[in-house]
């Protein structure tokens, strides 16, 4: 039983009568003088009040989770839109219809994952989904129709293409994991392991993105090159993860 | 907690009357001194009021606080272990102030919390002494009721030993 349970338990009565006998029997009053304070010092308490009260403007309340992970893929997808509205569609326009089924479900299973995790991840105490290992497994689904369906292609300059790509599918990441950190920006991001779910969500779009406009579509070339894109913006949220728990409670977590 | 959102001054010192305690709690069981849990504490409060904008109406409220605490405790704990890699020992330091005296049964207890692993302790912590259930613990430890129970099964087990042991 907890110290609440064991005076829940007692009546009303059989309190004030061990208030009493507490106050006038020498050996329990001695020893409920040794017992651990139950409170602060009176100055800590109104230091505190003081402190609380002077600054209590109204706030809003963050947004439920699925306003939070409604407004996350409707930011995936307008950042995925702009990249291919700017790069072109050529690897959409090269894959058949069942490579496009197997690889834009896996994509969307990994967003729609993190999009509904990454809400919870941001408030404090909040019940934990398992959006993110369902990303992860939806990744290693994309990865095995990768392996699967494609065939091995000898690429020319491949270490050059291939950088390309990477540093394409980088920035875009980069750049999406920004916007994301932007909806999210009245959430506690707090340590590296939501720093890097952050960065993988904006990663994946990236993903998505190379997907759609990449015509190179070997196995070695999308099994390397696209698939290290996600590790430059999940490293960079993760390392913002860390910087914002030494330095910060959070950096982004405001009122407005 | 509404209330407190919406700026209210009466709602936010009653929310801060009924935590105070259970909070204060917490860390006296987690810090080494009365000065350590009252900065711990101060610390949470002013946490708590800045993101007094994340807790959700409708969401139970022990989890948000006591995950704050939790991270509030983490951090401290971060910030005394760089403070003490830099720190060079010295000779001679002015003898420490004597601790309180206490009682028969604090001195039993006391020592065998400290020796549990930080998580067993925080669990103990949370259920024992701030009266939260099982679920909501997990919610404010960001992990799951089983491994709660099963924390806390280890840790009532230890502190079994340890008192038998020392008896």
């Amino acid at each position: 039983m907890s110290c609440d349970e064991c005076v829940r338990a007692l009546s009303e009565g059989d309190r004030e009568r061990a208030r009493k006998h507490a106050q006038n029997c020498p050996a329990c009053a001695a020893l409920m003088a040794e017992l651990p304070p139950a409170a602060p010092s009176p100055a800590v308490q109104e230091r505190l009040a003081k402190a609380i009260t002077r600054d209590l403007a109204p706030v809003r309340p963050l947004p439920g989770n699925r306003v939070l992970t409604a407004a996350l893929v409707g930011m995936l997808a307008l950042a995925i839109g702009a990249g291919v509205w700017v790069a072109g569609s050529e690897g959409h326009d090269g894959l058949n219809w069942m490579d496009r089924v197997l690889l834009y479900v896996s994509l969307a299973i990994a967003v729609l994952g993190l999009s509904a995790s990454l809400p919870q991840h941001v408030v404090p105490g909040a019940r934990r989904s398992h959006g993110a290992w369902l990303a992860l497994a939806a990744l290693a689904g994309f990865a095995l129709t990768v392996a699967v369906r494609f065939p091995n292609l000898t690429v020319d300059q491949w270490l050059m293409v291939g950088l390309g790509c990477f540093g394409f599918g980088s920035v875009w990441g980069l750049a999406t994991a920004l916007a994301i950190w932007w909806v999210l920006r009245r959430g506690v991001v707090r340590g590296p392991l939501t720093g890097a779910l952050l960065g993988l969500l904006g990663a994946i779009a990236g993903l998505v993105g190379l997907t759609i406009h990449c015509p190179v579509q070997g196995l070695s070339h999308v099994m390397v090159w696209h698939l290290a894109a996600l590790a430059l913006p999940t490293l960079a949220g993760a390392a913002l993860g860390v910087y914002l728990r030494r330095y910060g409670f959070s950096a982004t977590s405001t009122s407005d | 907690m509404r209330a407190y959102q919406g700026g209210n001054a009466d709602a936010a010192e009653a929310l801060l009357d009924h935590l105070t305690p259970g909070l204060y709690r917490f860390f006296l069981a987690q810090a080494s001194t009365r000065a350590q849990a009252d900065d711990l504490l101060q610390e949470t409060w002013l946490r708590l009021h800045r993101v007094r904008h994340t807790h959700r109406p409708g969401e139970p409220v022990l989890p948000w606080v006591y995950a704050i605490a939790r991270h509030v405790r983490v951090d401290a704990y971060r910030r005394y272990a760089r403070r003490a890699r830099r720190e060079v020992a010295v000779e001679h330091l002015p003898e420490p102030v004597a601790p309180p005296p206490r009682n028969e049964r604090e001195l039993a207890l006391q020592p065998c919390l400290e020796r549990l692993p930080e998580s067993q302790r925080e669990v103990v912590t949370m259920l024992k002494f701030t009266g939260m259930s099982v679920e909501e613990v997990a919610r404010a430890m960001g992990t799951t009721a089983g491994a709660v129970k099963q924390k806390a099964h280890r840790a009532y087990l230890s502190l079994r030993q340890c008192l038998e042991a020392g008896a």
